[in-house]
């Protein structure tokens, strides 16, 4: 417990001059100013102006140290909003009170002025949000949660206003966000604050800004342990900051040069009510008289555990449990005029309640006590976790290569089985080509010849001959070309982009390859093939490639089933397979088309209907099919928006259906 | 001479009686056409004995070239019409199956007119 409160090295000691907002503004101390205003007050009604000279004021002894007139003002001031109700005086009011409790270390009044202070800016000033947020910073950090302190400052920098504050209201943040870093020892992200706060330096001069950075970047370079630059920048300080300096000797194993500025900075922290610092260098100081003088070692150290005491002992959570139980004891004093049963039962439950309040508050307290310990095993899990979340990224990269492999090797594999089937198809528009150009050539001699012997008539008929066959000759070619276009298409990885194709095409280009590729292959093979396309579909929205993929798979499929069963040795069994096309209504309304493909093979068994769209499922021998064909065909049909559908029945044959939209 | 030609090709026709014009012109040649093996059987059936020679594609969907065949040379014997087959694969396997079933020659393709022309010359 001790050694976590050593960590935190003197928080408060940056925010005693800090500006929040508007409204806690510590105005420069000058007698002038605050005799005149004094009178003023004396003068004036309670009007808005008094309250503003009030606060005022109080921010002048703020500056003084004077803090019994501070509070006392303070308190005038808001007691006159209240009759006014005028909120902003209110406010204004409550947010000093807060920073003065938050600043000089007394976090339990510190944190019930904040908690007072949110619904009223939430309600009226949602910018100076943000400065309450700072201040529960300085609570939490006060008392060594610095978890509980770092998620203040997350809350400032992620408010929604935050990005619109002026820069002299920002930058309180971006010290905290620093600080908060720098005592987790995440000096980087530290740096990273203190980088914004010295953009700001070369801006602005302003005192505060100016010692606050200081302080900050004097901290990170001790901690990376360029003790020159960190004495360096704990001198430009202004004040000079001992307590950083002391800290630095300490280090540097200077006694003598710790003592001096340890002693400095215990008057500086005398001076402003800065327990902390008043903590953090008579701890030093206790320590380095240890040898050459016990006596006045103990005083210090005397000075150190009743610091440590007003700030951490049990009186201060005694002192938040009062706090709050009066405020609500009186709210209830008040209505027990008016209706006293209903008060009687109001006591009860505030008994309740103060209990819940102190058993809530208990928690907290032992809470806190193991927080760090339980934030060390989190950290390891948290690092454990990384490194598990890491491990699995790996291996969901490996998976998704190895798929991106597999669509491949699919691809390639169906794509190998047709390469027969497209030499076939290529070779019969090229031998049409070859003939009808040779014929033509004949045909022309013969026309010359006619021409010469002036039979006229007769030439004109060959005419028409040729312009028969150049026709024929065109038409193969374009046969050809189609074929070779739809290969590279196929073997082309899918472009993703749909658009319009013809679908009757499409299939039955597929389905003469997938024939002629199964006969190649196998030259016993033969199937009755059957074509129904609705010539009324014309183009659809698809992508080609991948329809394309999805038709021949089922095709080749249907073939290997009307094969499997024809040699079976079946009597009179003729192998047919029929592709169909139609224009439907689909139920999701809209216009869509149907492609079925029937074959009249064995049917698939009930038991593994379910398993047939799955990865990696093949009732083919090993090494015969990849077991992803069914399994992309169904992806495919969905990324389409459609549907994909199998009837069946065993010893008759299956029919699959595809149902796109027609986008 | 008549001669049956099957193929599944449409565009077959066409090239054959521009291949065999001549031939055609002066009565040497004529030819018939079936598409499919299916078509060759429903026409021989009707005129038995017209066609001398049948030049039949292998490769065609539903009954096949070498399935025909078989047919052919098991229902028609009192003499059986000479058979040619054509194949784009040429293969041994489709030659060995072809002669075994009583092919009477093989032309593979791409077909070479010439020679197929000497060879239907010879085997009227």
């Amino acid at each position: 417990m001790i050694k976590n409160k050593c960590k935190l090295s003197g928080l408060a000691i940056y925010f005693t001059l800090l500006t929040f907002s508007g409204y806690t503004q510590p105005q420069p101390y000058d007698q002038y100013k605050v005799d005149s205003l004094n009178k003023l007050i004396a003068a004036t009604h309670a009007d808005t102006n008094k309250v503003k000279s009030l606060i005022f004021l109080a921010q002048m002894y703020m500056a003084n140290g004077n803090t019994e007139l501070l509070l006392k003002y303070i308190t005038e001031a808001e007691s006159i909003s209240k009759k006014l109700n005028y909120n902003e005086g209110i406010i204004s009011s409550k947010f000093q009170k807060a920073f003065y409790y938050s600043t000089t270390g007394d976090w339990p009044k510190g944190i019930l002025g904040v908690n007072e202070l949110i619904p009223l800016l939430e309600k009226y000033s949602k910018k100076d949000l943000i400065g309450a947020y700072n201040l529960m910073f300085i609570n939490t950090a006060t008392q060594g949660h610095l978890d509980e302190a770092k998620m203040w400052v997350l809350k400032a920098l992620n408010s929604p206003e935050f990005p619109n504050l002026p820069d002299m209201t920002k930058w309180p943040t971006y010290m905290q966000a620093g600080l908060s870093y720098e005592f987790i020892n995440n000096l980087d992200s530290a740096q990273y604050f203190a980088n914004m706060l010295q953009g700001f330096l070369k801006k602005y001069h302003h005192q505060d800004l100016e010692n606050n950075s200081y302080n900050l970047l004097g901290s990170i370079a001790r901690k990376k342990k360029q003790y020159d630059i960190a004495k360096e920048f704990y001198n430009k300080a202004v004040p000079v900051d001992h307590l950083g300096l002391a800290w630095v000797y300490d280090e540097l194993k200077k006694p003598d040069s710790v003592i001096y500025h340890a002693k400095v900075a215990l008057s500086d922290g005398e001076k402003v009510h800065d327990p902390r610092k008043i903590l953090e260098s008579s701890k030093l100081l206790a320590k380095y008289y240890a040898d050459q003088n016990p006596a006045l070692s103990n005083k210090y150290l005397q000075l150190y555990s009743d610091t440590k005491d007003t700030l951490f002992n049990a009186n201060k959570l005694k002192q938040l449990e009062e706090i709050g139980l009066t405020e609500q004891r009186k709210a209830y004093e008040s209505q027990q005029e008016k209706a006293l049963y209903r008060n009687r039962l109001i006591q009860f439950g505030l008994v309740g309640l103060a209990l819940l309040f102190l058993f809530a508050t208990l928690i907290f307290y032992f809470n806190n006590r193991f927080k760090k310990r339980a934030n060390e095993k989190l950290e390891e899990k948290n690092l454990e976790l990384g490194i598990e979340k890491q491990k699995l990224e790996t291996t969901l990269s490996e998976l998704r290569s190895t798929q991106q492999q597999l669509i491949h090797t699919e691809k390639m594999a169906s794509l190998g089985g047709l390469t027969a089937g497209i030499a076939h198809e290529i070779q019969n528009p090229l031998n049409f080509v070859n003939n009808f150009s040779e014929i033509n050539k004949e045909l022309i001699g013969e026309m010359q010849a006619e021409l010469k012997a002036g039979k006229i008539q007769d030439a004109i008929e060959i005419a028409n001959d040729i312009k028969e066959n150049e026709e024929k000759i065109n038409h193969h070619g374009k046969r050809a070309d189609a074929i070779v276009k739809g290969m590279l298409q196929h073997s082309r990885s899918s472009s993703g982009v749909k658009e319009p194709a013809n679908i009757n095409a499409l299939a039955d280009e597929y389905l003469r390859l997938a024939y002629h590729g199964l006969r190649a292959k196998d030259k016993t093979f033969n199937a009755t093939i059957k074509t129904d396309f609705d010539e009324t579909i014309g183009d659809i929205n698809i992508i080609p490639q991948d329809i394309g993929r999805v038709i021949l798979n089922l095709i080749t499929n249907a073939f290997y089933a009307v094969n499997e069963k024809k040699n079976s040795g079946v009597e009179n069994y003729e192998p047919t397979v029929e592709v169909r096309t139609k224009s439907i209504k689909p139920p999701s309304g809209g216009l869509g088309v149907s492609i079925a493909v029937t074959d009249n093979g064995n049917g698939i068994p009930q038991k593994i209907l379910e398993k047939i769209f799955q990865p990696f499922f093949t009732t083919k021998p090993t090494g015969q099919g990849t077991g992803l064909g069914l399994s992309l065909a169904y992806d495919i049909v969905k990324v389409h928006g459609g549907e994909i559908k199998v009837e069946t029945k065993e010893g008759e044959g299956t029919t699959f259906i595809i149902q796109l939209p027609v986008a | 001479m008549k001669i049956l030609v099957v193929d599944d090709e449409n565009d077959v026709k066409v090239l054959f009686e521009q291949r065999f014009r001549r031939e055609i012109r002066n009565g040497e040649m004529e030819f018939m056409f079936a598409f499919s093996g299916e078509d060759a059987l429903a026409y021989l059936q009707k005129h038995n004995h017209e066609a001398v020679l049948i030049l039949s594609d292998i490769n065609m969907p539903g009954m096949s070239g070498l399935e025909l065949l078989q047919r052919i040379k098991a229902s028609y014997n009192d003499p059986s019409p000479h058979v040619i087959m054509v194949s784009a694969y040429g293969d041994q396997e489709n030659y060995n199956h072809a002669m075994k079933h009583g092919a009477n020659a093989f032309v593979t393709k791409p077909v070479d007119f010439v020679s197929l022309k000497e060879k239907l010359k010879s085997l009227v």
